[in-house]
C-alpha cells in the first residue's frame, strides 16, 4: 500500500515511550506506508484537562493541528486513543458547526491558518482495517503471535457512540480480529470493556482511584491467563505498564502496544519495535515466541 | 482524597440555597441540553468504572444536585474532577443524557468559579510552555536519537501562547481559587 | 355565459335576508382568559347581517344551548356562528341543537377560538383581535349557508373482526352474541394471541389457559361467527356502513378433516425454534401450534417444509390416516361486506438486542419475560441445565421509557411491573428458597387490586431494588452478574444470579401501521393506533365504524383489553342499530348548463366519482366525499360543491383577511387530520405566532389560483397550505399543485415565498407549526403588500373569475 499519513505523536509517545514511536515508523516501512512529521503540532490538546478548563479554547488549538495536516495534505493518523478522540471530535464538531468554525478560524487568521474540513482523523488501528484488511493482514504475518492476549480497546476508540463508527461499543470485535489476524488467540476476561482507570485527568488528580481500576483489570487478564495486553493507546499503555510499578503490583503482565505486536508478527526485530524499554519486562513473551 | 463531605455545605439542604434558574442556564450548554430528562435510574452510577472505586463519586447524585438547583455546592465540588470521561454513561443512559457532558459543563464553570485541581493547571500551564503536557527531559530527547528516531518536532509555542492569549484561557487558568 | 360575484348576489337575494345569531363562549375560562369576550362581542354586533350577539360561561352547556334555541325563536334567527372550542369537539352537539330549534343544522358556522386561538397565544390584545378575524370570517361565510338534507343509505348489519387475541375474541363474542354476523380474521394458524401464552394473570393468579380457551372454543363454535386463521386483510374499500373487505386466505396445507393425532408430526424431519415458546423449544414443520389451538388443524410451515424447499418428503402426507394433508392448495381471495370493522392487532415486544448491554442472546439464562411465563408452565427449570433456578433477577423498564432512539420507545408498557411480580411470586411458590429480586425505576400498580398484590409480595419476600440495571454479564454457562445502583442508598449494588428476565417493552403488532393505512387510520406519536377522543371516544378510530381495542391502541392488561373489546363491541352496534347512515351532503353536484363534458373533472377525481354521461358528467354521491378537487380544476365553474361553495370560499377567505395585524398569513387547513393536528398544537399548548389565522378546507386541492389571488387581494401577505398525510390530495399532488401556483404568482407580481405548503399527520403538529414560523420569519424579511398592488390583484381576480 502506498498511503500517507501526518503522523500526531502527541504528549505521551515522545515523553515515554518513543518505543512505540520506533515500531510505528518500522512497521510503517514494512507496510509501504508513508509518515510525515506535522511540524509545529502541539499537544492534542488533552480533552480531560482543556474541554474541562475552556471548551473553546480546546477547540481553537485542536483547530489549530488539524490545519498543520491539512497544510501537509493528508488525513492524520494517531497512536493514543485520547489524542484520537480529542481530534476526531474537534474536526467532527468544527464540520458540522459552520458558526464555530468561523469563529476558531477568526482566531487563527492570526496564526495565518484556516481550517477548511479537508482531512479525516484515523486511529492506528483503522488504518490497519481499512488500507490492509484482515485478510491480507494474515498474508503479511511471518511469525505468528502464538500467544494468549487479553485485548483492551480503550474507551475512546469506541465511545461515544455518535461519532465513532463501530458496530457495538458493548462487544465489539474487531480489534481482537487484528489481534488474532496475527495468529494470537484473543482470551475473553472480566470487565474487558472497563476502562483502564487513566482517562479523563484522572491518573493526574485521583492515582490512587485510577490504580484501584488499573490493578482490578490486570488482576481479572491475569486470572484469566493471558500471556499478555495488547492495547491500541499510549496511554492505556502507560497506565498498565507503568501502574504497575506504581502501584506495587507483583503481577508482571506485559504490555504491547498493537503496533508493536504487529511488528514481531511481521518478523521486525524486538530492538526495531523498542520492546526493551518498557516498565514491566516483554522478556517472558519473547521467550514464548522463541527469540 | 475526595470524601463525602467535599460536596460542600451543611448536611441540611435549605430551599434558599437552590438556585432554580441552574439548570435552565445548564440546558443550554451544548452537550447538557437534556439534564431535566434525568429520572434517577441510576444506570450511569452502577457502569462507572470510577463509582466502583470511589464512594464519593455518584454522577447520579451530581445530576440530582444540578436540578436541585444547588449551584454553589457543586461548582466547589471536587468530585467534580473525578470523571474519566470514558463515556460508558453517555451510551447506556435511557434519557439519552449525555452526563459526561453534563460533567464537562459543570467544570467549565467550576474553572470560571476558580476552582481546579492543582494537576490539572500544571498540565495546562506545561503545554502552554512547552507545547506538551509534560516536559520531556533533555536526556530522554538524547535517547530518542541513539534509538534511530528523527529528532522530536518541535511544537510552535510561541504560537500557542498567544492562542491561550486570544481566547482568554492564560487568564482562566490564574484564577485558581484553591 | 358568465358567473361572477354579482351572480352569486342575485343568488343571494333570492334567499330571505340573513338574521345571524352569534354566541361566544367564555369556556370557564379557556377562551375568556385570554381573548376580551366582550370586545368580540361588540365587534361582531355591528357585522352586517347580525341580529344579536350574546357571551355564555358554557355555550355547550344546556342553558347555553337553551339560550341559542330561545334566540332563534325571539330574533327568528336564520344563521347561527358559535365561537368556542374547535368544531371538531362540538359540531355534532351545536347542530343538534340547530335541529331542536327547527333550524336547518347547515345553516350553523364555527369559528374556532380555543385550540387555535386562546391556547395558542398569550398576549390578550393579539389573540382578541385574532378573535374578531375568526368571527367575521365565520359571519361572512354563514350568509352563504344553505340548507342542506343529507341522504341516507342502508347500513350493512355484518361485522369485521381483525386479530383473534383476547380483545378480538370478546369484540367477536358480544357482537355474535347480539345477533350480528361476525368475521374474524387471525394472520396465525390459531386464535388465542399472546393471552394463550401466558401462565397466571395477575392479581388473582387466575390460570391464562383455563379462562381463555373456552372463549377460544366459543367464539369459534357461534353459529353467527365465521372464523379465518392464517388470513390478512389485503384492500378496503367503501364507506361507513357499507366497506367492502378483501382478504387473503393462506393455504394451510391440511384440511379441515384432521383429527390432530399428531402422526404427521411425528414423521416430519424438520425441526423449527416454536414460535409459541418463544424460540425456548422447537416444533415440526407440521404442527399445531399449541395444544389448545383452535382450530386444531394442523398446519405446514411452507418455508421449512422439505416439500416446499426440496420437492421431496411427503412423510406427512403418507403417514395421515385421516388423509387430511393437502400440498395443492393456492391462496383464497374471499370478498366480505361488512358494516363496521373492529382492529384488535394487538402488539409485539421489542427486540432486546438493541440494549446490548443486557446481553440478551449471548447466555440462555438471559430470557424475556415472555419466555418466562413458558418457563413457569414448564416447570420452572432454567435453560442451560434445567435446574430450577433460585436466584432469579426481573429487570423491568428493558426498551421502556428510553429517549433514545433505536435503544427503545418513550412509553411505560405498563404490564411490566405487575408480569414481574406475579412471576416472582409464582417463582416463590414453586422453587424452595427461591430469591426473587425486582429491579424497578417506579412500581407501577395502579389497578383494582394491583397495589395490594405489590404489599403481598414484599410481604413474601421478593425483594425490590430501586435501580435500573446497567448491565448483565455472563459469570459461567449458569449465571450471570447484574450491576445496578440502589438509588435509595446511593450504593452499586452487584449480585450474581441463575436467571435473568427482562421486561421488555412493547410496541405496536408488525404490520398493523400498513393495515392502518389500507383502513384509513391513523398512528399516534407513540406509535400505536390513534383515537378519535382521547377521553370520550376512546375505541373510536379516525374512521367512522372503524374502532380499535386493546393493546393495537397502547400498552394494557387483559382486564382493559376486555373492557375495550365490549367497548367497541357496544360502539359498532350502536352504529349498525342506527340501520341506515346519512351520507354527507358535502359533496360535488354539476351546474348542467355549464359543463361541455371535457372529462377534467374525471381524470382528477381520486375517489372515481365522477363519471361521464352523455352530454355532461354525473356525480356519484355516494362514493364523493367532498374533496373539491374538481371544483378547483374545472375551467368553466361547472361544478359547485355543497358547503364550500366558490361563495362560501371567498367570503371566509375575505373575512379574515381583510382586518387585524398585518402582516397576515392565511393557512388553508385541511379539514380532517391537518385541522386535528393543529387544533392538537392548542391541546398540547404550544404556541405559534397571532398573525398566521387558519381556515378550514375541504382539502387544498380546494383552493385554486383566483382563492389565492383573493386572499392576497383581501390582505392576506402569506398563504400555507397544510393538508393531512392521509388525504385524497395527496403529497405529490400538493406539492404539483403548489409549484403550478407559485409559477403562476410570479406572473402576477407575487413572490412565490408568500406560498408555503405542508403534509403532516396529527401528532406531528411541529411541522405545521415551523411552516407557520418560516412563513412569518419571510414576510418579517419581505414585508406586507402594498394597498396599490392589492387592488391590481383585485383586479386580476375578477378578469380571472368571469368565464368569457
Amino acid at each position: 500500500m502506498a498511503v500517507r499519513y501526518a503522523l500526531f505523536l502527541g504528549c505521551i509517545i515522545p515523553n515515554r515511550y518513543p518505543s512505540i514511536e520506533l515500531a510505528t515508523r518500522n512497521v510503517a516501512q514494512a507496510l509501504g506506508m508513508e509518515l510525515v512529521d506535522m511540524k509545529g503540532a502541539s499537544c492534542c490538546p488533552a480533552p480531560g484537562v482543556f474541554k474541562s478548563f475552556d471548551k473553546f479554547t480546546w477547540l481553537t488549538i485542536a483547530a489549530r493541528n488539524l490545519c498543520i495536516a491539512e497544510g501537509l495534505g493528508c488525513d492524520i493518523v494517531t497512536l493514543c486513543n485520547g489524542c484520537y478522540s480529542s481530534l476526531k471530535e474537534a474536526n467532527i464538531i468544527l464540520k458540522e458547526d459552520a458558526t464555530l468554525q468561523d469563529k476558531v478560524n477568526g482566531i487563527l487568521r492570526d496564526f495565518n491558518k484556516k481550517f477548511y474540513g479537508k482531512v479525516e482523523v484515523r486511529h492506528f488501528i483503522e488504518v490497519v482495517q481499512r488500507e490492509v484488511g484482515i485478510d491480507n493482514l494474515r498474508r503479511f504475518v511471518k511469525r505468528p503471535l502464538r500467544l494468549n492476549v487479553a485485548v483492551h480497546y480503550g474507551c475512546h476508540l469506541l465511545k461515544p457512540k455518535r461519532h465513532r463508527e463501530v458496530k457495538s461499543v458493548e462487544r465489539p470485535t474487531f480489534l481482537d480480529e487484528l489481534v488474532e489476524a496475527l495468529g494470537a488467540k484473543s482470551i475473553s476476561y472480566r470487565d474487558k470493556m472497563m476502562c483502564c482507570g487513566a482517562g479523563g485527568g484522572v491518573r493526574a488528580s485521583n492515582p490512587d482511584v485510577a490504580l484501584d481500576m488499573t490493578k482490578e483489570k490486570l488482576k481479572n487478564i491475569k486470572d484469566a491467563g493471558a500471556d499478555c495486553v495488547i492495547s491500541p493507546c499510549a496511554f492505556c499503555h502507560l497506565q498498565f505498564d507503568r501502574g504497575q510499578v506504581e502501584a506495587g503490583l507483583q503481577l508482571n503482565v506485559p504490555i504491547l502496544h498493537y503496533v508493536q505486536s504487529l511488528g514481531l508478527a511481521l518478523g521486525l526485530e524486538p530492538e526495531k519495535l523498542g520492546l526493551y524499554s518498557h516498565a514491566i519486562s516483554v522478556e517472558p513473551i519473547l521467550k514464548k515466541l522463541a527469540y | 482524597m475526595v470524601s463525602e463531605r467535599s460536596e460542600g455545605g451543611e448536611a441540611v439542604i435549605k430551599a434558599t440555597e437552590m438556585d432554580p434558574k441552574f439548570k435552565y442556564e445548564i440546558s443550554k450548554i451544548p452537550g447538557a441540553e437534556k439534564i431535566m430528562l434525568c429520572f434517577q435510574c441510576g444506570t450511569c452510577t452502577a457502569d462507572c468504572p470510577i463509582a466502583r472505586f470511589s464512594d464519593a463519586y455518584r454522577p447520579r447524585r451530581i445530576l440530582r444536585m444540578v436540578q436541585l438547583g444547588l449551584k454553589s455546592r457543586v461548582l466547589s465540588s471536587d468530585v467534580l474532577w473525578l470523571c474519566a470521561a470514558c463515556f460508558t454513561c453517555v451510551d447506556r443512559c435511557p434519557q439519552d443524557v449525555e452526563i459526561a457532558g453534563v460533567l464537562r459543563t459543570l467544570r467549565n464553570l467550576a474553572v470560571k468559579e476558580g476552582f481546579m485541581p492543582a494537576v490539572y493547571r500544571e498540565l495546562a500551564t506545561s503545554v502552554l510552555e512547552t507545547g506538551l503536557a509534560y516536559k520531556i527531559p533533555a536526556s530522554r530527547l538524547r535517547k530518542r536519537v541513539e534509538a534511530g528516531l528523527p529528532p522530536l518536532p518541535k511544537a510552535d509555542v510561541k504560537s500557542i501562547n498567544k492562542l491561550a492569549e486570544v481566547t482568554g484561557f492564560s487568564k482562566i487558568i490564574q484564577a485558581r481559587r484553591t | 355565459m358568465g358567473w361572477t360575484m354579482e351572480g352569486s348576489l342575485q343568488l343571494r337575494g333570492k334567499l330571505e335576508g340573513p338574521r345571524i345569531g352569534i354566541f361566544i363562549c367564555h369556556c370557564g375560562g379557556n377562551i375568556s382568559d385570554t381573548v376580551d369576550v366582550n370586545r368580540v362581542k361588540e365587534e361582531a354586533s355591528r357585522l352586517e347581517g347580525v341580529v344579536i350577539a350574546e357571551t355564555h360561561e358554557y355555550v355547550c352547556s344546556d342553558p347555553g344551548q337553551a339560550m341559542i334555541v330561545n334566540a332563534i325563536e325571539e330574533h327568528g334567527l336564520n344563521r347561527v356562528v358559535i365561537a368556542s372550542c374547535s368544531p371538531k369537539m362540538h359540531l355534532d352537539t351545536f347542530r343538534r341543537t340547530l335541529s331542536s330549534a327547527g333550524l336547518n343544522p347547515y345553516l350553523l358556522e364555527m369559528a374556532n377560538v380555543r385550540e387555535q386561538c386562546s391556547w395558542v397565544h398569550d398576549d390578550r390584545e393579539d389573540a382578541t383581535s385574532k378573535a374578531v378575524d375568526l368571527v367575521r370570517s365565520a359571519v361572512r361565510r354563514v350568509r352563504h349557508h344553505k340548507p342542506l338534507e343529507p341522504k341516507s343509505m342502508l347500513i350493512n348489519r355484518d361485522v369485521l373482526v381483525i386479530g383473534g387475541g383476547i380483545a378480538g375474541i370478546i369484540a367477536s363474542i358480544e357482537l355474535a352474541d347480539k345477533g350480528h354476523r361476525v368475521y374474524l380474521v387471525e394472520r396465525s394458524p390459531s386464535i388465542g394471541g399472546h393471552m394463550a401464552q401466558l401462565s397466571k394473570t395477575f392479581p388473582t393468579l387466575d390460570c391464562s389457559q383455563c379462562i381463555l380457551t373456552p372463549k377460544m372454543v366459543y367464539v369459534a363454535q357461534h353459529p353467527n361467527v365465521k372464523l379465518f386463521t392464517l388470513s390478512e386483510v389485503k384492500a378496503v374499500e367503501g364507506s361507513p356502513g357499507n366497506y367492502r373487505v378483501l382478504i387473503v386466505k393462506h393455504p394451510r396445507y391440511v384440511e379441515d378433516c384432521c383429527v390432530a393425532c399428531g402422526e404427521c408430526e411425528k414423521r416430519c424431519p424438520i425441526k423449527v425454534p416454536s414460535e409459541f415458546e418463544v424460540g425456548l423449544t422447537y416444533r415440526k414443520a407440521i404442527y399445531s401450534p399449541f395444544k389448545q389451538a383452535v382450530p386444531r388443524t394442523y398446519v405446514i410451515d411452507k418455508e421449512r417444509c422439505l416439500y416446499f424447499t426440496k420437492g421431496v418428503c411427503r412423510l406427512c402426507e403418507r403417514f395421515c390416516k385421516a388423509n387430511a394433508v393437502n400440498l395443492d392448495q393456492k391462496d383464497e381471495f374471499i370478498e366480505l361486506d361488512v358494516g363496521a370493522i373492529v382492529v384488535c392487532t394487538g402488539y409485539d415486544q421489542l427486540d432486546p438486542n438493541a440494549l446490548e448491554e443486557y446481553g440478551y442472546g449471548l447466555h440462555p439464562n438471559i430470557v424475556t419475560n415472555l419466555q418466562f411465563e413458558r418457563i413457569a408452565l414448564a416447570g420452572f427449570k432454567r435453560p442451560s441445565d434445567s435446574k430450577p433456578p433460585k436466584k432469579v433477577a426481573f429487570v423491568l423498564c428493558v426498551g421502556s421509557r428510553m429517549t433514545n432512539e433505536g435503544k427503545g420507545v418513550k412509553h411505560c408498557c405498563k404490564i411490566g411491573c405487575m408480569v414481574a411480580i406475579k412471576q416472582a411470586m409464582l417463582l416463590q411458590k414453586a422453587v424452595p428458597d427461591a430469591e426473587p429480586w425486582i429491579f424497578y425505576m417506579d412500581v407501577r400498580a395502579d389497578g383494582k387490586g394491583y397495589e395490594e398484590f405489590y404489599m403481598t409480595a414484599q410481604e413474601h419476600n421478593v425483594r425490590f431494588v430501586r435501580g435500573r440495571v446497567a448491565q448483565v454479564v455472563p459469570i459461567d454457562e449458569n449465571r450471570l452478574l447484574i450491576q445496578a445502583e440502589d438509588t435509595f442508598l446511593g450504593t452499586s449494588f452487584e449480585g450474581v444470579f441463575d436467571l435473568v428476565v427482562l421486561s421488555v417493552g412493547i410496541v405496536l403488532s408488525r404490520g398493523t401501521a400498513e393495515l392502518a393505512k389500507r383502513l384509513g387510520m391513523q398512528l399516534g406519536a407513540d406509535g400505536f393506533l390513534l383515537e378519535r377522543h382521547f377521553k370520550l371516544k376512546p375505541v373510536d378510530s379516525q374512521r367512522e365504524a372503524i374502532f380499535v381495542a386493546g393493546v393495537a391502541l397502547g400498552p394494557k392488561d387483559i382486564r382493559e383489553s376486555t373492557l375495550e373489546a365490549m367497548a367497541t363491541a357496544s360502539r359498532a352496534a350502536t352504529f349498525l342499530g342506527k340501520g341506515e347512515i346519512s351520507l354527507s351532503p358535502e359533496v360535488a353536484y354539476i351546474i348542467l348548463e355549464r359543463c361541455d363534458n371535457c372529462g377534467i373533472c374525471v381524470e382528477v377525481c381520486p375517489t372515481n366519482a365522477v363519471e361521464r354521461a352523455l352530454s355532461a358528467v354525473i356525480v356519484n354521491p355516494v362514493a364523493c366525499v367532498g374533496c373539491g378537487i374538481c371544483v378547483a380544476r374545472c375551467p368553466r365553474g361547472a361544478i359547485e360543491l355543497n358547503h364550500c361553495t366558490e361563495d362560501q370560499l371567498l367570503a371566509q377567505i375575505e373575512g379574515i383577511c381583510e382586518g387585524g395585524v398585518r402582516p397576515k398569513v392565511l393557512a388553508f387547513v385541511e379539514r380532517n387530520t391537518a385541522y386535528s393536528s393543529v387544533d392538537l398544537a392548542g391541546q398540547m399548548r404550544a404556541s405559534y405566532q397571532s398573525n398566521v389565522e387558519v381556515t378550514q378546507v375541504p382539502t387544498a386541492g380546494r383552493v385554486a389560483l383566483r382563492h389565492v389571488l383573493y386572499a392576497f387581494a383581501a390582505g392576506a401577505d402569506g398563504v400555507i397550505f397544510v393538508e393531512g398525510d392521509d388525504s385524497v390530495f395527496t403529497e405529490e399532488a400538493l406539492r404539483e399543485h403548489v409549484t403550478q401556483l407559485k409559477k403562476e404568482l410570479s406572473r402576477y407580481g407575487v413572490s412565490p415565498l408568500r406560498l408555503l405548503s405542508i403534509t403532516t399527520t396529527i401528532p406531528q403538529y411541529d411541522k405545521a407549526l415551523n411552516v407557520f414560523e418560516t412563513m412569518v420569519a419571510r414576510l418579517g424579511k419581505i414585508g406586507s403588500i402594498s394597498e396599490g398592488d392589492r387592488l391590481k390583484l383585485r383586479k386580476a381576480f375578477e378578469e380571472l373569475n368571469v368565464i368569457k
